[in-house]
């Protein structure tokens, strides 16, 4: 085993590991399977990443592919026979009781669950900060124009949801 | 720009991203705050806010395990594959050094994106690739073009050549019943038929068919043009990668993609060294496939 391709690696899943499961979590509101797309993006990079001529692309190549990942389970889980996005975005896990206890912590999180399916990939995308947004728009597979229109309207709804969580936590502390 | 257009702009920009404040456009929104000082208090009504959410995201932290079991897995897989380079030509051998990609702690109740169904066909791709593949002149044309102006595709609504229109038809006949000449899921297995059969071959793929499984191949003649194509499929999309000869292909393709909607498909064309690449997908241009890198 030559070293210089597992520094590269190591390199690299230390730059990207903790967005990608950041994303996969905000995707998944699960932690295993959050865990398992961020690890499944970089097996897949050690399979096809050779082939990435444009070694700055990795990121975004990787939450692609996490992406990607995610949306194959989904359409795989309800057996969903024809690929609609629209269909895909509503697609999102709900968020069962359990997990629901370990997201209480993430106000950001609770709330943008409640945002519109449609806005929610380009707004988690958004906060996680390491991709701009016409980097998002190529993940996501969409025109840089709708991006801006969902972001504006995903991140209003977000907002208005986490001031009134939050409220609504103050008062329950009070 | 007005104060609505400036807003929307500048939802796009992050507190303390200098990558976003350089952005061109949100640079222009970003000099009217001094000139308006209800945009400006609106923005940074907004930039608190951001920060206050970006803060609950960063809350979010891994499993502590996750970076080590990433690592390793990774490890391992760079290790099968020198393995499997070195015993090359055992390629019946190779299903015995396939490595278990290592799960993290927290799988263990949990399905794992791994299968060792991958590990072989990741043997076997990779052994073919070492093996089978020619040093063809590679489409890059597409595999670069994103963020190259000189490389934004041309949508052409007028002068469909010859060949779109033939390939039009032709696709729409062969869909009915797809009588592929070769079937296989790895396109090196069908780049190995076409070069075989002294068909053109498209050699290395256009960065947006890559990790894309293939379906089968097919040939055509096109006024004595031979034309060879390739078929993919990811999530209920099918994607044709046409191949075909500048020496003897009539028309003139230029090496800037150039799209034309015609028949109910999208055709993406343009020239690559010696050969002239098309990818033709039902719809319009929105349904091309796009580059993940």
């Amino acid at each position: 085993m030559t070293t210089e391709p597992n520094l590269n690696f190591e390199e690299i899943v230390s730059a990207y590991y903790q967005p990608l499961y950041r994303f996969g979590y905000s995707l998944a509101k699960n932690e295993h399977e959050a865990s398992d797309l961020a690890q499944q993006a970089f097996f897949i990079y050690a399979e096809k990443g050779s082939s990435l001529r444009d070694k700055s692309k990795v990121k975004s190549w990787l939450f692609t592919t996490l992406y990607r990942e995610f949306l194959k389970r989904k359409r795989k889980d309800s057996r969903m026979d024809n690929y609609e996005p629209e269909m895909l975005e509503t697609a999102g896990g709900s968020v069962e009781p359990h997990v629901r206890r370990t997201m209480d912590s993430h106000l950001a999180v609770e709330a943008l669950n409640e945002v519109d399916e449609i806005y929610r990939e380009p707004v988690s995308l958004f906060y996680l900060k390491d991709l701009s947004y016409k980097e998002i728009a190529e993940i996501l597979d969409v025109p840089i124009g709708t991006i801006m229109s969902r972001l504006s309207r995903g991140k209003a709804q977000l907002r208005e949801i986490f001031k009134r969580k939050e409220t609504e936590t103050s008062a329950n502390t009070l | 720009m007005d104060r609505e257009e400036a807003q929307n702009i500048l939802q796009l920009c992050r507190p303390d991203s200098i990558e976003d404040r350089n952005d061109p456009l949100i640079a222009e929104a970003l000099e009217l705050l001094s000139q308006n000082a209800e945009l400006n208090a609106w923005f940074e009504e907004q930039q608190a806010l951001d920060t206050q959410i970006s803060a609950e995201f960063d809350r979010i932290e891994p499993p502590a395990d996750l970076k080590s079991s990433i690592l390793a897995g990774m490890r391992a897989h760079a290790a099968q594959a020198e393995r499997l380079i070195d015993d090359a030509p055992k390629e019946d051998e190779a299903h015995e050094h396939v490595l278990p990609f290592p799960r993290s702690a927290n799988d263990a109740d949990h399905r794992s994106g791994f299968r060792p169904w991958m590990g072989i066909a990741a043997a076997i791709a990779i052994v073919g690739v070492v093996l089978l593949l020619p040093v063809n002149e590679a489409p890059t044309q597409l595999a670069n073009n994103s963020g190259a102006p000189e490389n934004t595709p041309i949508v052409a609504t007028v002068g469909v050549p010859g060949l779109v229109d033939f390939l039009a038809t032709q696709i729409t006949e062969f869909k009915k019943t797809a009588p592929f000449e070769k079937k296989a899921d790895q396109h090196t297995d069908l780049q190995q038929y076409l070069d075989d059969a002294g068909k053109p071959s498209p050699g290395n793929l256009p960065s947006e068919l890559e990790g894309i499984p293939s379906l089968g191949c097919v040939t055509f003649n096109f006024n004595n043009c031979d034309v060879s194509m390739i078929c993919f499929k990811e999530d209920g999309s099918v994607y044709h990668l046409i191949t075909t000869s500048k020496d003897t292909c009539p028309k003139t393709y230029s090496q800037q993609p150039t799209v034309y909607e015609h028949g109910g498909k999208c055709f993406k064309t343009w020239a690559q060294g010696e050969k002239i690449f098309l990818i033709c997908v039902d719809g319009t241009q929105e349904n091309l496939p796009t580059a993940a890198q």
